[in-house]
């Protein structure tokens, strides 16, 4: 017993230090592991889907039913968030303007940040936290309960038929509701230049026809294109890890709007940077 | 008067309407003893029971779950138009060997054999050729929440793709009217109870007409009168139609009422096989144990 002190008073520095930098090594390694395989995971599901469009019919009618549930009910969640950032970025922007004297302008940076850059990235988020949420939680719960062997089980494809339609639906619903927001964004917008600056709503919009490009906003809403995208893969991946039953459905809920929300700010800055490539 | 005399006839027709019923039901008798019948498909397999074709075979198959062993060297046969029981404990891996027979998950090693195609090796696309010969009913039902009876019911046959509308709806009604819950079409599984949920799923894996049909537990949890009603439909389809059955059970009446042939699962491997006289008979130690339920047998 005493010598098994003295051993322990004898290298602890050191070994200490060893055993620290092994831990931090094991535990970095494992997360970089974790991040591979589901990396990993997500591309073979694209894959399987590619492979899968052509050998399944693809179901419309659920596709048009799911546009009308995910896109119209997200309108008003969509359109509240878009005039809000409107009217709030007019109103930094008349305070901050005002220093120069130019507070008339800024209508044109309102148009610009909207349609470039808020319109879209907000949307998405939206997206995410109200669709992406729901559908991990709907294909966890199927997981979990075995509906989803059930459909393999009857020789059909859960990729088929429940991925494909989803990731269709969030790829198209995305942009639809991020062109809506913009207007309403720039609306916003307006109304506080008109109540703040004291410009004209016709001045307001020459403004922003003059400022605001189509390359602008193809380049906003094209990026939104890929935010969809990766909501739908992203929310469908992990429902279908799902396991563990009513909590691991929880927990596929949360991390797929973290991660969902993580991807969509990386990515805008790659795509931005990508658009203005062209 | 054209009119008049229609409607006259109507009246009579709707009169006559119980009575066609009953001579349907004759025809129907009739024609199971008929030699037509017995030419048949159906009754081709009843034929073939006689002969003993092998419809599934199982050989040294080997199953583990993240280094846990769950499954190591079965093998079993089961026979073209029989009730196989799969009895054993929980936990010996009874669900299990039903999804390795539909290719749902991987076996380690061995071979799993569907009228002698060796179904592990198949990439998804076949598997599901292979798997819409099966029906499967699911220990917790396993039905489609977002859908309706019908839908839930119709799904393998849309899956299928070789059926209109009104084909389907007319399938979908005589297999609720099978199981006995014909006004449930319209209901979401929510809205059943768990029995009815186990029998709807019943119906669902009945659509199609399966050459075999897997059961999984399919009596846990139910009162007396539905196990005695499932036990009743499975004795039917097999005498009816010459289904093979799997059933995966640890509900000895019901192995005793619908079983041709029982196998006991027992420390990861078939512990014994025999037809039911057997297995009622046998001095077997593993058998004595699971039926008077002694702890040992786990």
């Amino acid at each position: 017993m005493a010598s098994d002190q003295d051993n322990n008073t004898e290298i602890p520095a050191e070994h200490e230090v060893h055993k620290s930098v092994q831990t931090l090594l094991q535990k970095s390694g494992e997360v970089a592991l974790d991040f591979v395989t589901y990396l990993g995971g997500i591309v073979v599901m694209v894959f399987e889907m590619a492979r899968c469009v052509f050998v399944y019919p693809v179901d419309f009618k659920y596709v048009i039913r799911q546009l009308y549930d995910i896109g119209v009910k997200s309108l008003v969640l969509v359109n509240l968030v878009a005039v809000f950032t409107g009217m709030v970025v007019a109103l930094q922007f008349v305070v901050g303007l005002k220093r120069f004297g130019l507070q008339l302008y800024a209508g044109q940076v309102v148009g610009i940040a909207i349609t470039r850059e808020l319109g879209p990235v907000l949307t998405a988020l939206m997206v995410a936290a109200r669709v992406g949420s729901g559908i991990a939680a709907e294909i966890g719960s199927m997981k979990v309960s075995e509906q989803v062997l059930a459909i393999r089980a009857m020789g059909g494809s859960p990729i088929a038929k429940l991925v494909i339609p989803r990731v269709l639906v969030t790829t198209i619903a995305t942009p639809i509701l991020t062109i809506i927001s913009i207007f309403v964004g720039i609306f916003g917008g307006m109304v506080i230049s008109m109540i703040e600056a004291g410009v004209t709503a016709q001045f307001y919009i020459e403004q922003i026809q003059s400022t605001v490009k189509m390359y602008d906003f193809m380049s906003g809403v094209g990026k939104t294109v890929f935010f969809g995208f990766f909501v739908g893969i992203i929310a469908c991946y992990q429902g279908l890890k799902t396991t563990r039953g009513t909590k691991g459905v929880g927990d596929s809920t949360t991390f797929t709007v973290v991660l969902c929300s993580m991807v969509i700010f990386v990515s805008d800055f790659f795509l931005t940077k990508l658009f203005l490539l062209f | 008067m054209k009119d008049f005399m229609f409607g006259a006839m109507r009246q009579i027709l709707r009169g006559l309407a119980p009575r066609k019923i009953l001579l349907l039901k004759r025809v129907e008798k009739t024609y199971l003893g008929s030699k037509a019948c017995r030419e048949s498909r159906c009754f081709q397999g009843l034929r073939n029971n006689t002969n003993m074709t092998t419809v599934i075979e199982f050989k040294n198959v080997v199953k583990s779950f993240e280094g846990k062993s769950v499954i190591d060297g079965m093998s079993f046969s089961v026979n073209q138009g029989e009730t196989f029981c799969v009895i054993g404990g929980s936990g010996t891996g009874k669900s299990v060997t039903l999804k390795l027979l539909l290719g749902l998950l991987p076996v380690d090693a061995g071979e799993v054999y569907f009228k002698e195609q060796l179904i592990n090796d198949l990439d998804e696309l076949k598997l599901n050729r292979i798997r819409q010969s099966f029906g499967m009913v699911f220990q917790g039902s396993a039905l489609f929440d977002s859908m309706t009876v019908f839908e839930n019911v119709a799904y393998p046959l849309y899956e299928l793709n070789k059926y209109n509308d009104e084909e389907i709806e007319r399938i979908v009604r005589e297999k609720l009217a099978v199981v006995d819950l014909v006004d449930t079409e319209d209901l979401y599984p929510a809205d059943l109870s768990g029995g009815m949920r186990k029998r709807i799923g019943v119906a669902r894996a009945l659509a199609t007409d399966p050459q075999v049909i897997l059961y999984d537990e399919p009596t846990a949890g139910l009162d007396p009168a539905n196990v005695n009603r499932i036990d009743h439909l499975i004795l039917n389809l097999q005498k009816r139609f010459a289904v093979t059955s799997i059933l995966v059970t640890h509900n000895m009446e019901s192995v005793y009422r619908v079983a041709d042939r029982v196998a006991l699962l027992h420390n990861k491997k078939i512990g014994y096989v025999g037809t039911l006289k057997d297995f009622q008979n046998t001095a077997n130690v593993l058998v004595r144990q699971f039926v008077d339920g002694e702890l040992g047998a786990e």
